[in-house]
């Protein structure tokens, strides 16, 4: 039976999203199955996200447009599963979609019946914070923008209906059942936030200045309840002082809830940082037990709002909070330093709540039949960090463990590249090529502008005077057709323009209705549908821009539409075809680094038929991964390596090139040329492939710290595994001592390395399951035993290793006295205490090579974070892909990460690197850069301003009369260049011309501005 | 409806647009078969013309289609903006048809055509000419950062002297050192002079670029007025530059505006300024470096020290004199195959036109130095900015050092004390 190239994607959060993109662009159909009326999940309630501080729904709607708009993506809002029957590769999915009691294909959006609707519903989108009418959209940025009346509200007045222009409005309308056959499916139903009303000590829902971080999250957000300002529920003033409280549902046995919800150390400090960016006067106070800030940057984070916000953070949890009747205020009880109960009033308390497992999670679970872990989340194995216990259904994102954003974008990326193993024959199988006539020469006409002005509904019409304005436009120099339209996105208005465009032989078209963004794609479709280029498109921005900014002034917005017209009719006139070039791509990847990452990455590709070249500089492969014999889960890791090391050695598409050197890089996008030498004699070889994978992984800190390399009994924890696993030299030892943070979260190495405090714990269990009476003290800082990892961190407390905790300014001190070892710690709350060990064992960090990571990110003209890991194209949101395109990156080369992590980003940066070689031919942007080149004296400028990598300097020889001279020469290369512009705003010379924003089309804009209507 | 172009009429308005009609008419001839009626079609401009050796632009060509009734078809097609005006022409000219200065006439008229914008022609994205026009706005007052006057320089608002620093401290945020031709030239004058030695704070720029480069005169007559009334007032006898566009702008230029303005003001160049004061046993050049080796240099003649200046001006020959002095001390001067009226051009005019061509020029003019020394002076600092430029670019060229006039005496220059030489003597 062939398999199906369809797959069912659950949840429209950020990873249903990723996902989606990633298996559409790589040629399956993707049905998103989202639960509510719009795709963007908890990320577009954020207001801000850490550690860059972006604006979570200005880095989201851009995503959301993408998914919206992609032809390979069906979006079934408001639906959920019903069953599920098949098995992988064509499955049978019954969904129900309920009814949005209007048709969704007819609504346009405008919002007119909202505006009409006297009914007035709870707004959960803002948290139940605000209000909203009973017929709604559930964000303004909300993709599919559709709306939808809420039925437990509405009265059915009639109203909306009467109104809608689009006659979208059906009250009968009933849900719908849908069939699906899908090759695989991937759940991305994401977590819920703990409802912290049952621990009654914090008085959730009693007091009311109580509130949760999400809540806090919407109050903070310019489109919540105050507009940004934040204000208290009770009545409705700044609050001063804000404590937050950490662990609210999370490192909570007795509600069973022992794990760690990993993200609530880092959004509480982006919470208190903008809460003081936003009102100075905030004074933020943070109770915590450790401050796990374990992820890429977090800690310089954290630093930050310690130094620069002052944010205070007080290592204490609160048991309980007292309302003052009067104010409102709360009273928090807490232990100082030095042992005194203090009382401390505050005018507000946000309680950090936690991830728990989406409430639907039992139930789609019985219906999937998979499996759920001991706390209710998606079970999976370390070793598949994306594979639910039944094959061919998917998972990623928090419903697998509580995780951030960057992570979750990395899992849905490896959901989709473990969807491309096992789906790859069926590949493009279900996605249909439209076909197109034959492009139309219009070079030697001259122009013919046809302008299509938009009423949205009310939206323009109801400020801007449409009529008056096609009027106007018609009397514009080369405009030949002019009409408004109720809706100009509509279906049968696209049917309409190119019906105009060919009874009036217009040759270009210009539509004025709302923002390019959305819409500029589908108008371009439709004017080339009929033959035309689709530069030849001009669009104008008339909602926005005048009925939305100037809403209380219509004759200046119908002015203003008047003037934009005149200038884009001015440019129109200046548009010229531009031809999209096609460039071939060699259907091959090289992947550096033969570590488990590396290896990973190319067994994706290679199990789906594409040639690899993996290069190690090693004469063995395995990487790091060679010195771990278990995981903190106790998963045997040498067998894993051993498995997979005979699958790369076996497989007959991956060339491993070992004891491997890069000697250079060259090319672009589809078209690399590596050349390496390798093997003990340093043979050289050329590589050409498509694409790259930087898999180069970080290695062991070395230390220079406590004696470590002049006294056997002070090793590392890598030697200490060792010995655990492969001898029984621990035996004999009565006491060990563990050092945390050996060159992590200090001046030289300022970021947490991640896994030493799973590795130390892993370690003390497994010397206390060898030896039971064996003490083993560990030194911390900080234990950030994240998500599950917590489990094991209970297990060390409960087998009796003793946690003592120093802080950074007053590190242990090692003193070895006639032989003997003595540690000298000093605990901020007992004071100096001194221990005596056998053994020390120093929990060293991971460190990046810094001169080969610095050879290669030159080779590969991508760029270093400040400690030398590479650097992705954004933190948030592309956390696999460098700025250039086709270079990819996965594993510890990208920051400290276990196995499981490194699996997963393997496996997602095999997705994306499959994009470009599944294609055939990439097709570059007609908007590109181009250098005149006679102008250029190649001083070079634009290359340096380049992000994408997208210029060169060739050196050219120019002969005159009496002599020639050698100079370099700009070249702009289309298949890189984003058409951004900043090269020719950098140049000195105006000779970069950007095709589409020329100076002659700018200038008669310009011009056409300042001349008076 | 649109206020950017409702312009309200006025009186005072009408009595501005008279006075720079005005002034306009002392540097606007508007026929310009006049200037070139003299011609007789001899050609020799067209075989010196620089620009010709690396595209094509023939002068001759041109003044004919002019003088034969052509001038439409010349000024349509643009290529007037292409001239270095670097008046090699004007050198070996047997009528002395100033041709720099008609193509100045000829690219005001070619502005007034709507279609003839010359900003894509503005190198540096027409930054520095903007600086200028911005400057000659009535209501402007600038203030320029002074901190960059070096220790020990006494300086002040008022006084005899002004060093007139002109463009340097905007330069520098582009090219670096700039500030260093100003550091050094104020050093040295401020050593030789017992008065304070005024830096104006609200200086503006002498306008020559808009003179020549742009054909905004309008601003031109602007920036020309305001210069004069802030020399007036801060009671100025004596302008220093070292700059040879500002100096051949109050020399020649701005005269022709104002009658009396030489008379008003003595203008001096920096290379004046110091022959005569070496002249008068003011100053001596000793070698700081101890070293025995012979020091090869050369000079690059800016061409508005050299062709700009009538032929009384022995400013070439008179920093030669000081160069081959020099030789006592270590340094050798030696002429490059072009020099004083013959000399190169740096490739490019007040901003106009960088590209492959002017490069070419700047290439051709450094195989030139790099044969004949390890230095190279000059005493423009565009002329310095272009040709280093250049050097940075070619490896080949990284030998040669490229120095102001200023930059290379303010370390050799010894002033003595009028008492001292008194006693010498």
């Amino acid at each position: 039976m062939a398999k199906v190239g369809a797959v069912l994607v659950i949840g429209g959060g950020i990873a249903g999203i990723q996902a989606s993109i990633d298996l559409a662009d790589s040629g399956y159909k993707v049905y998103l199955a989202e639960s509510t009326t719009s795709i963007g999940g908890v990320m577009s309630q954020l207001d801000k996200t850490f550690p860059t501080n972006d604006c979570a729904i200005c880095i989201l709607a851009p995503k959301l447009v993408q998914t919206g708009r992609h032809e390979n993506i069906e979006i079934l809002i408001n639906s959920s599963i019903e069953k599920i029957e098949g098995a992988p590769g064509h499955f049978k999915v019954d969904l129900t979609q309920r009814t949005l009691r209007l048709d969704q294909e007819k609504c346009t959006g405008c919002g007119l019946c909202a505006q009409q609707c006297p009914i007035e519903a709870i707004d959960l989108f803002n948290e139940k914070l605000s209000n909203i009418a009973a017929i709604s959209v559930k964000f303004p940025q909300a993709v599919p923008l559709v709306f939808s009346i809420n039925k437990d509200k509405c009265i059915g007045c009639g109203i909306c209906k009467g109104i809608c222009k689009a006659k979208a409005i059906d009250y009968d309308l009933q849900d719908k059942l849908i069939t699906l056959d899908v090759g695989a499916v991937v759940l991305a139903i994401g977590f819920d936030e703990y409802d912290p009303t049952p621990l009654t000590e914090l008085g959730y829902g009693k007091h009311l200045n109580v509130i949760t971080s999400i809540e806090f999250e919407r109050i903070l957000s310019a489109s919540g309840p105050h507009s940004g300002l934040i204000l208290r529920p009770s009545d409705g003033t700044i609050p001063k002082k804000i404590a937050f409280l950490h662990c609210v549902g999370s490192r909570d046995r007795k509600h069973r809830k022992d794990y760690c919800s990993s993200v609530c150390c880092m959004y509480t400090t982006k919470e208190a940082v903008i809460a003081k960016e936003h009102m100075n006067i905030i004074e933020p106070t943070i109770f915590t037990m450790d401050i796990r800030a374990y992820g890429k940057d977090f800690d310089k984070y954290i630093d930050r709002a310690k130094d620069e916000y002052g944010v205070r953070y007080i290592r204490r949890r609160i048991s309980s909070i007292k309302e003052i009747p009067d104010s409102k205020d709360l009273i928090v009880c807490y232990e100082t330093k030095n042992g005194k109960i203090i009382k401390e009033i505050f005018n507000l308390v946000v309680l950090s709540v936690g991830m728990e497992p989406n409430q639907k999670a039992n139930e789609l679970a019985q219906k999937l039949d998979i499996q759920l872990n001991e706390y209710g989340f998606c079970k999976t194995c370390t070793f598949s960090p994306v594979e639910t216990s039944r094959s061919g259904i998917y998972v990623c994102g928090s419903f697998a463990t509580p995780k951030d954003i960057p992570e979750t974008v990395i899992e849905a990326s490896a959901a989709a590249g473990c969807v491309n193993i096992l789906l790859s024959e069926a590949r493009n199988k279900l996605v249909t090529k439209k076909e197109l006539p034959e492009e139309l020469d219009v070079s030697d006409q001259p122009p013919r502008i046809g302008v299509f002005i938009c009423h949205c509904g009310i939206n323009i019409g109801g400020v801007v005077d449409v009529p008056n304005v096609v009027e106007y436009v018609k009397t514009l120099p080369n405009v030949v057709y002019a009409e408004h339209n109720l809706y100009t996105c509509s279906a049968d208005t696209q049917t309409n323009i190119k019906e105009k465009i060919k009874k009036n032989n217009l040759n270009r078209v210009i539509v004025a209705s709302c923002t390019p963004r959305t819409h500029e794609p589908l108008f371009q479709a439709t004017i080339r549908e009929v033959g035309l280029n689709k530069y030849l498109f001009e669009m104008v921005n008339i909602r926005d821009q005048c009925s939305w900014v100037h809403m209380h002034e219509p004759e200046k917005a119908t002015a203003k539409s008047k003037d934009l017209l005149r200038m884009s009719v001015a440019k129109a006139s200046q548009l010229i075809p531009l031809q999209e070039q096609e460039i071939s791509v060699i259907n091959k990847g090289l992947v550096i680094g033969g570590g488990v990452s590396g290896m990973t990455a190319a067994l994706n590709l290679a199990s789906q038929g594409y040639e690899i070249f993996l290069v190690e500089k090693e004469d063995s492969l395995g990487g790091i991964a060679k010195n771990i014999y278990r995981t903190l889960e106790n998963d045997d890791v040498q067998e894993y390596l051993k498995i997979l090391i005979k699958n790369i050695e076996s497989n007959q598409l991956i060339h491993v090139f070992k004891n491997a050197q890069i000697n250079g890089i060259s090319g672009y996008i589809g078209n690399f040329s590596t050349n390496i030498s390798y093997g003990n004699n340093g043979k050289i070889i050329d590589l050409e492939h498509g694409i790259i994978i930087v898999a180069t992984g970080a290695k062991e800190y070395q230390p220079k710290e406590y004696h470590f390399g002049k006294d056997q009994r002070i090793i590392t924890q890598t030697q200490f595994e060792k010995d655990l696993f492969t001898s029984d030299k621990i035996k004999g030892l009565k006491s060990i001592v563990m050092i945390q943070c050996v060159g992590s979260r200090n001046d030289d190495f300022p970021y947490c390395s991640r896994v030493c405090c799973s590795e130390a714990i892993k370690n003390a269990l497994k010397a206390k399951e060898i030896n039971p009476n064996i003490e083993i003290i560990i030194l911390y800082r900080d234990i950030r035993t994240y998500g599950f990892k917590e489990k094991y961190y209970n297990f060390a407390r409960d087998k009796k290793v003793i946690f003592i905790r120093y802080e950074e300014v007053e590190p242990p001190e090692l003193k070895i006295k006639n032989k003997e070892l003595k540690i000298i710690v000093t605990n901020p709350d007992l004071g100096k205490l001194e221990i005596n060990p056998d053994l020390i064992v120093l929990s060293t960090g991971l460190v990046a090579p810094i001169k080969e990571n610095e050879e290669l990110a030159k080779m590969l003209k991508v760029p270093l974070n400040e400690d030398k890991f590479f650097l992705e194209a954004h933190v948030k949101l592309r956390p696999i892909d460098f700025a250039t395109d086709g270079i990819y990156l996965c594993g510890c080369a990208h920051s400290p990460k276990d196995i499981r992590e490194s699996i997963a980003q393997s496996n997602g940066a095999a997705a994306q690197a499959v994009k470009i070689l599944s294609s055939e031919k990439l097709v570059t942007s007609g908007l590109v850069a181009v250098v005149i080149e006679e102008n250029c004296i190649g001083c070079g400028s634009c290359v340096e301003v380049c992000q994408f990598n997208a210029i060169e300097l060739i050196e050219k020889e120019r002969a005159f009369e009496d002599f020639t001279m050698p100079i370099m020469k700009s070249y702009v290369n289309p298949a890189l260049c984003k058409g951004c512009g900043t090269c020719g705003a950098q140049c000195p010379n105006s000779t970069i011309v950007i095709k589409h924003f020329g100076f002659e089309q700018i200038h008669a804009m310009i011009s056409a501005l300042l001349i008076q209507s | 409806m649109n206020p950017i172009t409702e312009i309200k009429e006025s009186k005072d308005i009408k009595q501005k647009e008279n006075e720079r009609d005005l002034y306009l008419r002392k540097i606007f001839d508007p026929d310009l078969t006049n200037l070139l009626k003299k011609c007789y079609q001899c050609a020799r401009c067209s075989g010196v013309c620089q620009i010709s050796k690396v595209q094509k632009f023939t002068p001759s060509r041109i003044i004919q289609m002019i003088l034969e009734g052509f001038e439409d078809e010349i000024i349509n097609s643009r290529v007037l903006w292409d001239c270095l005006m670097c008046n090699s022409c004007l050198q070996h000219c047997p009528k002395d048809i100033n041709f720099a200065d008609i193509v100045r006439i000829a690219r005001y008229k070619m502005k007034l055509k709507d279609i003839q914008n010359p900003n894509r022609s503005i190198a540096h994205k027409g930054i520095y000419s903007l600086m200028s026009e911005m400057m000659a706005q009535e209501n402007l007052t600038v203030e320029r950062p002074l901190d960059w006057i070096p220790n020990g320089c006494n300086t002040s608002d008022k006084g005899n002297i002004l060093y007139y620093v002109g463009c340097l401290p905007f330069f520098n945020y582009e090219f670096q050192d700039s500030l260093s031709i100003a550091k050094s030239t104020l050093k040295i004058i401020c050593q030789l002079e017992k008065e304070p030695i005024v830096v104006l704070k609200d200086e503006v720029c002498c306008g020559h670029d808009l003179y020549w480069g742009q054909a905004k005169f309008e601003s031109f007559i602007e920036l020309a007025k305001k210069n004069v009334n802030r020399f007036e007032n801060a009671g100025i006898t004596k302008i220093i530059t070292a700059c040879a566009e500002c100096y051949r702008t109050f020399k020649i230029d701005y005269p022709k505006l104002f009658e009396d303005f030489d008379v008003k003001f003595e203008v001096n160049h920096i290379i004046e300024y110091i022959y005569d004061k070496w002249k008068q046993g003011r100053v001596q050049f000793d070698n700081p470096n101890e070293s025995n080796d012979i020091i090869p240099f050369t000079y690059h003649d800016p061409c508005r020290l050299s062709r700009f200046l009538p032929k009384h001006n022995k400013i070439n020959e008179k920093v030669r004199e000081i160069f081959r002095y020099l030789k006592k001390i270590g340094f050798n001067f030696k002429e490059m195959e072009h020099n004083k009226e013959n000399s190169y051009c740096c490739g490019v005019n007040s901003w106009m036109n960088c590209n492959e061509k002017s490069k070419a020029l700047r290439y051709k003019r450094l195989l030139e130095a790099k044969a004949v020394g390890t230095k190279m002076i000059t005493s423009c600092p565009k002329c310095r900015m272009h040709l280093t430029c250049l050097r940075n670019d070619y490896d080949d060229f990284s030998s040669i050092d490229i120095l102001d006039f200023s930059e290379f005496l303010v370390d050799i220059i010894k002033v003595i004390e009028p008492n001292q030489s008194i006693e010498e003597k």
